[in-house]
């Protein structure tokens, strides 16, 4: 039998200091995915690393590992964290409920901004990255695919994604309220990404003065001030670019601050004290927070402009509810699936086990009455399975009855038919302690 | 003495204007098309009857305006609401009602009072043109450096609370509050040197030594308002140090005028 668990923390429970510390871009998944499966190398692995979460999926036979402790460890190991910062962020949750969960996420009513659809994107990209290393199996893969089909499925029939806000026009909104006139302004993206795409596609309709782009990779910044009618400038003359702008977007994938209060605080007197307003969607961040003490620079990070865009999910509560409906069906479509492809094998194994024991049995009874006739015997034979048949019918048709509905508790059942019949095939040396740490998260 | 009619007609001004003040302020939290037009009405109101008032006064004493210190205070209102009125429908700023109201009221109130209990004159009309030119210099300084605190008192709330994540779309623009100051102070700033100029020409024609204390005030408001205007040449004043100098430079010119009707007299 296979079990689902999932670590993770996201915007509710961490502030952007932890999420930032624990985020995971490009590259840096696959690795991640890799030293998973080099460590655990029987159980699947899908890693969501967004601005708002960073969640590890796992898939596991039930008595087999990463068990969740294991799994903080080796998240927090990544980057050379003590489990013990990480455990008050971290939420927990198995089977249904991380199902639930993950549709939840890809739906984007986990999100801190109701109705975005980025998330359903980021979803898409956690499974084609476990996909392309080889980590996603039997239960991720059909969880992922459901998911994503799920997300698409409230995007579509509700109007979750209808009457929102944008972080772009968000950041635009504030930008009018810093400037009155943009034109004799500059705007300065730093990075080259989808976010600072979006960003940019807002800012251009303010018709700034000029619009540099600076990116690592100068194809991109190339590519992208020809798409808005920019100028590309090289990264390593950022201070120089800081000294022009007005508005700085910056969405780069560094690791680590790429404006920092030391580097910013010599530039005000060359930009003359001018007001700046600098956007971080960056995750890590950008911009060091205290850049955002300095007189006249005004500092808005991601979280920042999440919020304002979430102060307006109230008015949707309808959709909200809708959407909310579309996923626990869709959780319960899922828990009776994999009901049904985890009870086939067992009952199978199960009559398997008993038809063997009745027959070694039969075979004893028979070596002892040596005049029976090879007519007797098939009577004994078929009295032993007949027997089974009957003894087996009443539980499994319980099992199979409760596996049909769309809720109820087979899986205790499953767990119970394992242990009292002895059908798992693995070893059983630390079995329920594990588990019964792992059902209470 | 204002007539017991007029004090009504002034507290029916007043009135209007703490109306529209107050639904100018709701708008804050709801800001509906019905909101907007009664305070475009109560504004109207306010500015109509205030008008009504001083040609009624002037009709009744026989005389010019500005020839009394209730009159004066009621037309430095008068220009103020005026002007308010003016910027709300060339390019609305909802915040700016919210901080000139109270100053119109303060004004209008101080002239009802201070009109009750001594009815100061400025002293006969004279054929002085020194005297009118310090006059209309130091009431449209007034007026001027009036808005430049309110942008100024905006401004510092605006950029708070944008540092804080919660700004307020109802202040308009840091950029468009800083130029509305340093205009506004630059206006005022010329306008109470001339002030100045002939305040101090007159004390040495009547052959006073000692400035008189609203001279000195308004001379510490020229330095601040100097400060204000250095602005450009040292960028380092500017922002919120601007806005913050534009508000205690009118809260010392409020000081100056409320001086003025203390003193025996009320002129130089």
């Amino acid at each position: 039998m296979h079990r689902l668990l999932l670590v993770g923390l996201n915007h509710k429970t961490a502030p952007l200091t932890v999420r930032e510390r624990l985020a995971f871009a490009g590259e840096q998944r696959r690795q991640v995915l890799d030293a998973f499966r080099q460590r655990f190398p029987d159980a699947e692995v899908v890693l969501l690393s967004t601005c708002n979460r960073v969640e590890l999926y796992t898939a596991r036979s039930t008595h087999g590992h990463p068990r969740v402790e294991e799994m903080i460890g080796f998240l927090a190991g990544l980057r050379a964290l003590a489990p013990e910062e990480l455990d008050p962020h971290i939420y927990r949750k198995i089977d249904r409920d991380a199902v639930s969960h993950l549709f939840s996420v890809a739906s984007s009513l986990d999100s801190m901004v109701l109705g975005e659809t980025q998330i359903l994107g980021q979803v898409r990209d956690a499974y084609d990255a476990a996909n392309a290393a080889a980590t996603a199996g039997a239960l991720l893969h059909p969880l992922f695919q459901r998911a994503i089909a799920v997300g698409k499925q409230v995007m579509t029939e509700t109007s979750l994604n209808e009457g929102r806000l944008s972080i772009a026009s968000v950041a635009v909104d504030y930008a009018r309220r810093i400037f009155d006139r943009f034109s004799d302004k500059t705007v300065l993206s730093i990075g080259a990404g989808k976010m600072a795409v979006l960003v940019l596609q807002s800012f251009q309709a303010l018709s700034p003065g000029r619009l540099l782009i600076s990116n690592r990779d100068p194809d991109k910044a190339a590519a992208l001030s020809q798409r808005f009618g920019g100028q590309a400038v090289p990264f390593d003359k950022l201070s120089d670019h800081l000294v022009a702008a007005d508005i700085v977007i910056s969405s780069t994938g560094a690791p680590h601050a790429i404006i920092t209060h030391a580097q910013f605080n010599p530039l005000l007197r060359q930009r003359r004290y001018r007001p700046i307003f600098l956007i971080d969607i960056a995750m890590p961040r950008d911009i060091e927070a205290e850049v955002g003490q300095i007189e006249n620079v005004y500092l808005y990070n991601i979280d920042d402009l999440q919020e304002v865009v979430a102060a307006t999910q109230s008015q949707r509560s309808g959709a909200v509810q809708a959407a909310a409906r579309i996923v626990e069906q869709q959780v319960n479509e899922f828990a009776v699936w994999h009901r049904t492809r985890e009870m086939g094998p067992l009952i199978d194994r199960l009559f398997q086990r008993s038809h063997h024991l009745a027959q070694a049995e039969i075979a004893r009874a028979i070596n002892k009455l040596p005049d029976l006739s090879p007519a007797e015997k098939e009577v004994l034979e078929n009295l032993g399975r007949r027997i089974v048949n009957k003894l087996l019918h009443d539980p499994v048709d319980v099992l199979r009855v409760s596996g049909g509905e769309s809720r109820g508790a087979p899986v205790p059942y499953l767990h119970a038919f394992e242990k009292l019949f002895k059908l798992n095939q693995r070893d059983e040396a630390q079995p329920e302690q594990d588990d019964a740490q792992d059902g209470n998260t | 003495m204002p007539t017991p009619a007029q004090l009504i007609l002034l507290g029916v001004s007043v009135a209007f204007f703490a109306l529209g003040g107050l639904v100018s302020f709701a708008r804050l939290w709801h800001d509906r098309p019905a909101f907007r037009s009664m305070t475009q009405a109560c504004m109207l109101g306010g500015v109509a009857t205030t008008l009504g008032l001083i040609l009624w006064h002037t009709a009744l004493r026989r005389q010019c305006p500005l020839n009394d210190n209730f009159a004066a205070l009621v037309f430095l209102a008068l220009l103020l609401s005026t002007f308010v009125m003016y910027i709300q429908h060339v390019r609305p700023l909802v915040g700016l009602d919210w901080f000139v109201m109270p100053v119109v009221i303060l004004l209008l109130v101080v002239g009802g009072i201070f009109g009750r209990v001594e009815y100061h004159t400025y002293g006969p009309l004279v054929s002085d043109t020194w005297l009118w030119v310090h006059r209309v210099s130091t009431y449209g300084g007034a007026v001027a450096f009036a808005f430049a605190a309110a942008a100024g008192a905006m401004y510092i709330i605006a950029s708070r609370r944008l540092r804080r994540k919660t700004p307020l779309s109802a202040f308009g623009s840091l950029e468009r509050l800083e130029r509305m100051i340093v205009h506004s102070a630059t206006l005022g700033f010329a306008m109470l040197t001339i002030g100045l100029i002939t305040g101090f020409f007159r004390m040495f024609q009547r052959g006073q030594t000692l400035p008189p204390a609203k001279l000195l005030l308004g001379s510490l408001s020229w330095l601040i308002y100097a400060a204000v205007l250095h602005a450009p040449m040292n960028p380092r004043f500017r922002g919120r140090r601007v806005a913050i100098l534009s508000v205690l430079g009118f809260l010392l010119l409020i000081g100056a005028i409320i001086v003025v009707q203390l003193m025996p007299g009320g002129d130089l």
